[in-house]
């Protein structure tokens, strides 16, 4: 028995290591072609006279680009965090019709492409929008939608969701107690807001902040599309436009390597500041609040919650019709449109494979570990995180370009760097979900001597299948909508579903580009639908 | 569920034999000549579709163009792809581009006669051989712009609400030429120019084709075209309110080349292909698609659009070994002044 078992165990760990040794090993490969590339570079420079640390701080451009980073993603969390607060709050204390479609809704940009999105506040916030009709109408006539603005609107579009969900469980995890009492004893909402609600936020918000600001720094898509001008760069975009631009090597890869360090450094600031808060259960039930009864109340939280589903609605219904009418007017161009989507399927389903093939052993090994070992089973899905993939992309890509060409390179490369990138939610997803299962059958499954095969169908399968198909909807729908590495490489002549979108809008062929984000859009949703509910089964739990 | 499940993995196993049996497919019995080329000379509008049917009708071959973006980007997609590269010619280098070109020696000599090229300028390269020219230059709308700056000093002191669309010059030729043509009038004082400038510009994009996009559509009262361009709205629309303005420094000049690449496979085909590009059937097409002077043509048969453009005062150019440098230089200027 003892030695089945610790033969089992060592047949797991072969997967397991190979799973724990791919997504390190190719963060440290491509972190060391690009060390080489840029200590080639450097060698160069300072046979000139000029040390590392000047060249770095008279480059004008790259000291702008990490300004811009910092600017931009300090921004873009912060209004995103103190924006969710009110939304958060007006969500917890209102109960009404329609809430729980809000709140799924709410969990919709996660898997909308990012592209799709953009053309979406492009036709809301863009120079012929509505909003911009308004604002000329009072005369501010130099809104642009190009630039820092459009930037931090489309993050907060993207983060503001993500936000306020999370403090919404932080409204709800509050003890019913503390509310009754709080009633009981008549206090008002500014001691309410000081008592019961601060200690809450002060727990979650540094979190929350880091998080955002972490997206943030790594958005690669929307400043592809919003920025790029001279005075709207971030480091991740100067390294696409190094290499695209400039065909600067060595530019590209001192950029990689200066973008990975800031986002190492950043995860672990994050790490430090968030705090593992026990979220206990949620009834999911309003708030009980007797202080917030008076019509004033009512109505702001009513305007509140308005104004937020117009903000992150508007857009995409927007995007909608006019894909469907630009589908009307183009038609679907199937020659085009047709091979470019059976690539975006390729990719997105090798990606799932790829993340399965190493969030599954990791998320197993993670379970047979205790203590505090477990932090180490952790280290490749956060080594995914601090290595954005258009910098592990560009090492990768320095590594091999001499010997594979581009064009074979860019979609295996895609596929693995997004399975890669979509690791650490499946991690979450699936971790628990396995030490469940070593907690409730793991003893039975040892006595009763049950063959693996068995134990697979009657116990793993039937309850991993949600998060399984979750994770993989997940992985499947942010790959299809993916617009990373494959805009540095994708042969243009065999581009993915989102690349074609996007080269639809810079031949500023609008009406075909939204078109084509709705046939996206529909491919992406379908994807997760299809994972989610058709391999995860309808409401296990 | 088990059904829906199922046809899932069918699905997935159907596509993905799909997507191996597409690629596979390729293979044919004609061979193929690939040419990469700039987005807007293979749109529908532009010499592209003309210059296949008219080339394929001779070569016994089928003309693919690729088309990665803008000039720029297209030829580094080219040095990003190296000697692995499937193109077997590049259409549309940028004569300020000649140089790094030389150096990435990605390219080889074309066997073909290029006496009766008629240029401004002498171009002796038989590697580089341009297939048209023109000179860059802003171009507004006569019916909403009335007092049309004619040189850069008027243009910089204009109304502040004039704005004008420029394009990014590390990814686009029409950016790269403005940047050269103001270093080329303004030297040192280049980066004042640009700080003055910089007010005016609605967004820097990274293509012509956006840039002059967002102008149609009103976005902006000038943008960075040629002053070949209005012949495309008399000839195509009918329209004679767009309009070159004429600047009183001079105008900075482009020439568009073909190069065959070192790696063509193809290489009989592809000198075939340059001397179908600068001969008469050509020739004659790209004047009307892709609004540029054409390079062998007498000008008795140019078309009746071309007519009335603005003939510049000075053509200005600067020497194809002296702009890297210069490039590099102007474009530090660029950023600095830009991004702030």
């Amino acid at each position: 028995m003892t030695d089945k078992a610790s033969r089992n165990a060592f047949a797991f760990g072969i997967p397991a290591t190979i799973a724990f040794i791919i997504p390190l090993g190719l963060v440290v490969v491509s972190l060391w072609a690009l060390w080489s590339v840029t200590t080639n570079d450097l060698a160069t420079e300072q046979a000139g006279g000029r040390p590392l640390l000047s060249h770095l701080i008279d480059d004008i451009y790259l000291r702008r680009a990490l300004t811009f980073t910092l600017t931009q993603a300090t921004l873009s969390a912060i209004l995103s965090t103190l924006l969710a607060i009110p939304l958060a709050r007006a969500l917890a204390t209102r109960s009404f019709p329609g809430r729980s479609a809000i709140l799924s809704f709410f969990g919709a940009p996660f898997i909308l492409p990012v592209i799709v999105a953009i053309l979406g506040l492009l036709s809301i916030w863009g120079n012929k929008g509505p909003v911009q009709a308004i604002m000329s109408a009072f005369g501010f006539e130099n809104f642009s939608i190009y630039g820092l603005w459009g930037i931090l609107i489309a993050h907060v579009f993207f983060n503001l969701p993500l936000a306020t969900r999370i403090l919404l469980q932080g409204w709800l995890a509050l003890p019913a107690e503390q509310w009754r009492l709080a009633s009981q004893l008549g206090m008002n909402s500014a001691s309410i807001a000081r008592y019961i609600e601060w200690p809450m936020l002060k727990e979650r918000l540094p979190g929350i902040l880091a998080l955002v600001f972490l997206l943030c720094t790594t958005s690669f898509t929307v400043i592809l599309a919003l920025g790029g001008g001279p005075r709207a760069t971030t480091i991740e975009l100067a390294i696409y436009q190094a290499i695209r631009f400039d065909f600067d090597m060595e530019r590209a890869a001192l950029l990689a390597f200066l973008q990975i360090i800031l986002c190492a450094g950043l995860a672990l600031v994050s790490r430090v500041a968030s705090t593992d808060f026990d979220t206990g259960q949620s009834l999911g039930g309003a708030v009980l609040r007797t202080d917030r009864n008076g019509r004033l109340a009512q109505w702001s939280d009513g305007a509140i919650i308005m104004v937020a589903v117009a903000f992150l609605g508007m857009p995409l219904l927007s995007a909608f019709i006019r894909g469907i009418w630009g589908l009307g007017l183009h038609g679907i161009d199937w020659g085009q449109i047709l091979p470019a989507a059976l690539r975006s399927t390729g990719v997105s389903l090798a990606s799932c494979l790829v993340m399965l093939l190493i969030s599954l052993p990791l998320a197993q090994l993670s379970i047979h570990i205790e203590g505090k070992a477990r932090r180490f089973v952790e280290l490749p899905g956060y080594a995914i995180m601090v290595a954005p993939p258009i910098a592990l992309g560009a090492g990768l890509f320095i590594l091999l370009h001499q010997h594979v060409s581009v064009d074979d390179l860019a979609l295996p490369l895609t596929a693995l760097l997004n399975g890669l990138q979509a690791v650490p939610f499946a991690l979450i997803l699936l971790t628990p979900a396995m030490a469940q299962i070593k907690r409730n059958y793991g003893m039975q499954l040892r006595h009763l001597g049950i063959k693996r095969r068995d134990a697979i169908r009657i116990i793993h399968w039937p309850l991993m299948r949600k998060p399984l198909g979750l994770s993989l909807g997940i992985a499947a729908a942010l790959s299809i909508g993916d617009l990373g590495v494959i805009a540095l490489f994708g042969s243009p002549s065999a581009p993915t579903l989102p690349l074609y979108l996007y080269q639809q809008l810079g031949a500023y062929r609008m009406d075909q580009a939204y078109g084509t984000g709705v046939l996206l859009t529909s491919i992406a949703f379908a994807f997760f639908v299809l994972f989610d509910k058709g391999l995860g089964g309808r409401d296990q739990t | 569920m088990k059904a829906l499940t199922l046809s899932l993995l069918a699905t997935s196993l159907t596509l993905s034999t799909t997507l191996a049996t597409l690629s596979g497919a390729v293979a044919e019995e004609k061979p193929t000549l690939t040419v990469y080329t700039y987005d807007s000379f293979n749109s529908e509008w532009g010499p592209g579709p003309a210059i296949k049917s008219g080339f394929e009708k001779n070569c016994g071959c089928t003309l693919e163009f690729v088309a990665p973006g803008d000039a720029t980007e297209t030829f580094n997609r080219l040095r990003l792809e190296g000697k692995n590269s499937k193109a077997d010619i590049l259409v549309g280098l940028d004569s300020n581009l000649v140089a790094d070109a030389d150096k990435s020696g990605l390219f080889t000599e074309a066997d073909i006669n290029t006496d009766g090229l008629e240029l401004p300028i002498d171009w002796p390269s038989k590697t580089y051989v341009p297939f048209d020219w023109g000179y860059f230059a802003f171009v507004y709308d006569s019916d909403k712009l009335k007092n049309v700056p004619q040189s850069f000093d008027e243009l910089i002191n204009a109304p502040d609400d004039l704005k004008i669309l420029i394009q990014d010059p590390r990814s686009s030729t029409p950016g790269l030429g403005l940047l050269l043509w103001i270093k080329n009038v303004y030297g040192d004082q280049a980066e004042e120019i640009w700080k003055k400038l910089q007010p005016r510009i609605v967004t820097v994009t990274k293509g012509w084709s956006e840039a002059y996009g967002m102008f149609l559509e009103g976005q902006a009262d000038m943008v960075l075209s040629y002053t070949t361009s209005p012949a495309y709205h008399i000839a195509a629309e009918n329209k004679t309110n767009y309009k070159a303005a004429a600047f009183a420094e001079g105008h900075y000049m482009q020439l568009e080349m073909a190069a065959i690449t070192k790696a063509s496979k193809h290489r009989e085909l592809a000198n075939q292909f340059m001397a179908y590009l600068i001969g008469p059937e050509a020739q004659k097409v790209i004047p009307t698609t892709n609004w540029m002077y054409p390079v062998a043509l007498p000008e008795a048969d140019w078309p009746a659009s071309f007519a009335d453009l603005v003939k510049p005062a000075k053509a200005r150019l600067f020497d194809s070994e002296k702009v890297p440098d210069l490039r590099k230089e102007a474009l530090n200027e660029w950023l600095e002044a830009l991004s702030k």
